[in-house]
């Protein structure tokens, strides 16, 4: 039976030409992914959301960066989503840029949601966004094989005690004992699994959705998300 | 490798799930498979995470031999609280230990159901969840400050990278594998 699936698989990849020829193409279509995860539920929470350029023009054609880079740059026009909530400031969400923790020293954050009054400080002054003032800062972790290893909890830990953002998730496409248990027993905000279809990716987006509550909230107490 | 018959058979002599040296062969057609289709990329990530081993949690009991009793040595006691209950101080610990044919199967089919169904439907649905908005979007990622000389490494996000009827099939067949592998 194995050998025969085994040959029906090989038949069935026989015209399939898939682009993946590294990991890091893998890791940007998850951080896509996950970006659209947020971009989903602000739009399903009843939030207005476009897409704008580096230089704030209205777009439909989405450049995201391939690693991290600067917020404020404007040397290619990176996309950005705008989100807006009733009677609420408006929100920006973006991909692969740099964060000021508090220590001054930059993290890189793979997706961001932040008040777009933060991002335009940063636009104008040439500086990474506060983390301390950022509503999600999302660490994406796209691996193949199951080896997700503690240091990276160990770094994302790092990055939330820096940030002293309470908005600091770490999401990945697989499992692991180590970081579920590291992460787990201080109590941050993680989800394993997430991909389309599985129970841990509404989990994230209830996460997401929660982080969105709070934030109107303070502004506007009876705008239900 | 005929798997359903080394499963039922194995199952009868011997109480095996599967016998060793049919996995040992299932796993070289399936690096023969990586390897026809390009995709020793994935292979070397997942030799990788053979070599760093299989994790698994097991209670190390703090407490002298005569206090402890065998059956709490590893994970997974009762839910009763008897006297023999592990107390707070045993607590559950990861340990690392190498991956049986069985284990190094299962990764080599994991990986090939995250890069040939999962990552496909990440773009897909990345275009339904984006394009309730307006519809009609490109999705383009490109490398801000290139290394090296070479063209900046571009990845364009496609909706349609793989049909939906292929990915249903392939999810299918790697499943009946896994729970072939998995019984």
């Amino acid at each position: 039976m194995a050998h025969r699936l085994i040959e029906e698989i090989e038949s069935l990849l026989s015209g399939v030409r898939l682009p993946y020829t590294s990991a890091s193409r893998g890791d940007d279509v998850y951080e896509g992914y996950v970006f659209s995860l947020v971009v989903a539920t602000a739009l399903e929470r009843g939030a207005g959301v476009h897409y704008v350029t580096s230089t704030g023009i209205r777009t439909n054609d989405l450049l995201f960066r391939a690693g991290p880079g600067h917020l404020y740059t404007t040397d290619r026009e990176f996309t950005h989503a705008v989100i807006k909530f009733e009677r609420t400031p408006t929100l920006e969400a973006h991909v692969g840029v740099r964060v000021s923790g508090t220590s001054g020293v930059l993290h890189e954050c793979d997706v961001l949601v932040l008040p777009a009054e933060e991002a335009r400080i940063s636009r104008a002054n040439g500086v990474a966004p506060r983390g301390s003032r950022c509503l999600l800062a999302i660490e994406c972790k796209y691996y193949v094989a199951t080896r997700l290893d503690l240091g990276l909890a160990r770094n994302f830990e790092g990055l939330q005690a820096d940030l002293k953002s309470k908005g600091a998730i770490f999401v990945a496409n697989l499992d692991s004992h180590s970081v579920r248990k590291y992460l787990g027993s201080r109590r941050r905000e993680y989800e394993h699994n997430v991909s389309p279809g599985t129970y841990e990716a509404d989990a994230l987006r209830q996460t997401v959705r929660r982080a969105f509550r709070g934030y109107v909230s303070e502004f506007s107490p009876s705008t239900r998300v | 490798v005929n798997l359903g018959k080394i499963v039922s058979g194995s199952r009868r002599q011997s109480g095996a799930l599967v016998q060793h040296d049919e996995l040992v062969q299932l796993e070289e057609e399936l690096r023969r498979l990586y390897a026809s289709f390009g995709l020793d990329w994935v292979l070397a990530e997942v030799d990788l995470g053979i070599a760093d081993g299989f994790q698994e949690e097991r209670v190390v009991s703090r407490r002298r031999p005569e206090q402890v009793s065998e059956r709490f040595m590893s994970f997974g006691w009762p839910e009763d609280s008897s006297a023999d209950a592990p107390k707070r101080r045993d607590k559950p610990v990861i340990v690392v230990r190498p991956m049986t044919a069985t284990e190094r199967v299962q990764q080599l089919l994991i990986a090939l159901r995250v890069v040939l169904v999962e990552t496909p439907r990440e773009e897909s649905e990345t275009f339904e969840n984006l394009g309730a908005v307006d519809g009609g979007l490109t999705v383009s990622f490109v490398e801000e400050s290139p290394r090296g000389l070479g063209e900046p490494h571009t990845m364009v996000i496609r909706a349609d990278r793989v049909s939906s009827d292929l990915l249903e099939e392939l999810r299918s067949k790697l499943d009946e594998l896994l729970a072939a592998v998995n019984d």
